[in-house]
């Protein structure tokens, strides 16, 4: 065909582009029970083009005096789940810096009115000279903080689950964040009570509670770790490294995450994969000198460097099931619980 | 949608191969795509027309991935890994009237070495500008906005106490002080309703310090090498210009506008509250700008004329300080934001008469000062 018409010949040789060997078909023979290579998943990102997107966030969010902050979250989420993939697919992130924004907005909303309301009921109770008044008084205040910290964490996550996409089908978390909020407030009691020795019980619940909630379009994920196995496992992790003054630690590590990983399956498809206490000890090192050397400018490496360490150590065992998924419809989620976790400096992780 | 027409108007002489969503079920189809300038055409598990128009970019990632939304069906999405593919797609102009006509956040993803370059020289030319002038010109206009009481209010909290060692005066010295101090009042409308003048027991350090609200600071090293009355004029009515032009409230307002942009520019503003809030004891700690010196040495030599002493006090004082300074180079003026010395002492005009007015403190006030 002439050059006028818009086409160029088709390279011969050139291999498929969009595809991996998870691809029904063209799958070698493998390891996993269904005869099939493990789905592998790998990031994609490298840390010059996470430094681009700090700079940029970092300088229009100072231009806007910090309005541009919703947009510059928006930016780094479609940094890290656009570069992610998995059995040769990416991710994609589908929220926008607007209803970041606007989940902003609730969570400024949601702390002043409250900050206003808990001002309110103590200022009144200290008019009325009465101390056992006074004192009451201020038991909202923990109450309001035992029921925030749970909404955060379950709105943050919901957002995060509702906005991410594979292979076009979306994750859902289902369950209402009210139900979690009630449940968790005892549990985060209990575990300050008993100065953190019951601290993770809860977050066994907590992982539990948001998997087992979790879905890929239709697929569902399970968690079936026993509480006290987990409990055990964090409990001597935490006194070993204490006692080795933090050695234990790079052992400790891989065991956990062995533990979470082989009590979570998708519908009946297991996670595979392995960490090495010495190749987790080479990250840290590496990371630590690397931000030292480099008096921080190296972080967007460290950050990339260590969401690659992960993402290549998790694997499915029959990725090709992945494709029985269909869209189901889930409850969209905002961004409030997200901006009132950042509000909160809360880490909001899954557990590994 | 599937466009057989336009499909056969068009051959498809060069391809690439894609992965196809429907946005209803995650198998992906795999299609072969062929582009032009009316727009793709997709053959293989899923076959179909689809006119330019009807095409989004979703993202573009370094190494030629990048996915593609496509109006019908809804939620399909085309997914591409083939840098080639992408120049032609660049080439065919077909992304320039997608339906919503408008690129996602995660394009701008992207990271290039040249955008790296520009970016970061973007920054540090803001930075250099914002240092140079545009912080200056912002802490003058809040400090103009900021009422004078706040300046008192902040000098109270300066907490001296914790950063001077306050000496123990006797009844003459302090006479001689308050003296001192009505006198300075005197000269003009300097904005405080009073003026004290505190003596710092420190003998090494020959210095004076301007606190907002009023409150003048004199080491005992500088008293201590005080050789007469103009030369102590000449220190007072200069720390009474900074005090006048506000430079004091202006260094804080500065330095805090400095704390708030780097913090904004790093993502933390949880401690700039407590900053701001420590920020009187932080006077010590700061030094005024060469501006300032220069304007508050100008004060203290008019009001030295209107006198009617002359400015050879002054002259002395800069005399005895480039005594005193013997390692500072002169080179290093320039970068000081303490003017030097011999800088200073050139701006005053040597032909001017030298006139020694009858002392303004009594012999007796004035040697208990000198007794530090």
């Amino acid at each position: 065909m002439s050059e006028s018409s818009g086409f160029m010949p088709t390279a011969p040789d050139q291999p498929p582009a969009g595809y991996s060997p998870a691809v029904p078909g063209e799958a070698p023979a493998g390891e996993a029970p269904g005869g099939e290579t493990p789905g592998r998943g790998t990031f994609r990102g490298t840390g010059g083009e996470l430094l681009v997107t700090f700079l940029k966030n970092h300088l229009l969010t100072f231009l806007t005096l910090g309005i541009y902050f919703a947009w510059a979250r928006a930016r780094l989420y479609h940094y890290f789940y656009d570069n992610t993939e998995f059995a040769g697919h990416r991710f994609r992130f589908t929220g926008n810096g607007k209803e970041i924004f606007m989940g902003m907005l609730r969570a400024l909303g949601i702390l002043l009115g409250l900050g206003i309301a808990l001002s309110v009921i103590t200022v009144l109770g200290s008019l009325t000279h009465n101390k056992v008044i006074s004192i009451l008084t201020f038991l909202p205040i923990p109450v309001a903080f035992f029921f925030l910290v749970p909404v955060s964490i379950f709105g943050a996550m919901r957002y995060r689950f509702t906005r991410a996409r594979y292979r076009e089908i979306s994750f859902a978390l289902d369950g209402s964040v009210w139900e979690f909020a009630k449940e968790a407030a005892p549990k985060m009691l209990l575990s300050m009570i008993t100065l953190g020795i019951a601290g993770p019980l809860f977050t066994h619940w907590r992982i539990g509670k948001i998997y087992n909630n979790l879905r890929y379009g239709n697929l569902r994920f399970h968690w079936d770790a026993p509480r006290y196995d987990y409990w055990l496992l964090a409990l001597k992790g935490f006194f070993l490294t204490v006692l080795t003054l933090g050695v234990y630690h790079f052992f400790w590590y891989p065991k956990m995450f062995a533990f979470v990983r082989d009590h979570l399956r998708l519908e009946e498809n297991r996670f595979r994969g392995s960490l090495l206490p010495g190749e987790y000890f080479r990250l840290m090192a590496t990371n630590f000198l690397l931000v030292l050397c480099t008096l921080g400018v190296g972080t967007p490496w460290v950050m990339v460097r260590t969401v690659k360490f992960f993402i290549e150590r998790l694997e499915l065992e029959n990725p090709s099931k992945l494709e029985a998924a269909v869209q189901n419809a889930g409850q969209a989620g905002s961004a409030g619980g997200e901006m009132l976790a950042q509000a909160m400096d809360l880490g909001v992780g899954l557990g590994f | 949608m599937p466009d057989s027409e336009n499909a056969e108007a068009l051959n498809p002489s060069w391809r690439t191969e894609a992965a196809y969503f429907n946005g209803r079920e995650a198998k992906a189809y795999r299609v072969e795509v062929a582009m032009a300038r009316e727009g793709l055409e997709l053959r293989g598990e899923v076959s179909g027309f689809h006119p330019k128009e009807s095409l989004r970019l979703l993202d573009r990632q370094a190494g030629g991935r990048f996915r593609l939304a496509l109006r019908e069906p809804e939620g399909a999405v085309l997914e591409f890994d083939d840098a080639q593919a992408w120049r032609r797609l660049r080439d065919l102009r077909l992304l320039g009237g997608g339906w919503s006509g408008a690129w996602s956040d995660s394009s701008a993803s992207l990271g290039t070495r040249r955008g790296l370059f520009v970016l970061v020289s973007a920054m540090v030319l803001f930075g250099f500008w914002f240092y140079g002038f545009g912080l200056d010109w912002s802490a003058n206009t809040v400090t103009r906005m900021l009422p004078r009481s706040l300046d008192a209010k902040i000098g109270e909290t300066a907490a001296l106490d914790s950063v001077m060692n306050p000496s123990k005066l006797t009844e003459a010295a302090l006479a001689a002080l308050a003296h001192s101090a009505r006198v300075l009042q005197g000269l003009d409308d300097l904005g405080p309703d009073s003026i004290h003048i505190l003596v710092w027991a420190d003998t090494d350090n020959i210095n004076a310090y301007a606190f907002p609200g009023g409150r003048i600071a004199v080491t005992t090293g500088m008293l201590r090498h005080l050789t007469d009355q103009d030369m102590w004029f000449a220190l007072i009515a200069h720390e009474g210009g900074h005090l006048k032009y506000r430079h004091g409230m202006r260094q804080i307002v500065r330095a805090s506008l400095l704390y708030a942009c780097t913090s904004l520019l790093v993502g933390d503003v949880s401690g700039l509250g407590a900053a701001l809030a420590e920020n009187g004891g932080m006077l010590v700690r700061l030094h005024f700008s060469r501006k300032d010196e220069m304007e508050a040495d100008d004060f203290a030599l008019r009001k030295m004329r209107d006198s009617g002493r002359g400015t050879a006090g002054l002259g002395r004082l800069f005399k005895m300080l480039l005594k005193e300074e013997k390692d500072f180079p002169k080179w290093a003026a320039f970068f000081s934001t303490h003017p030097a010395t011999a800088e200073r002492l050139n701006r005053l005009d040597s032909k001017e008469p030298a006139v020694r007015m009858k002392p303004f403190l009594s012999a007796q006030e004035w040697n208990a000062l000198k007794k530090f």
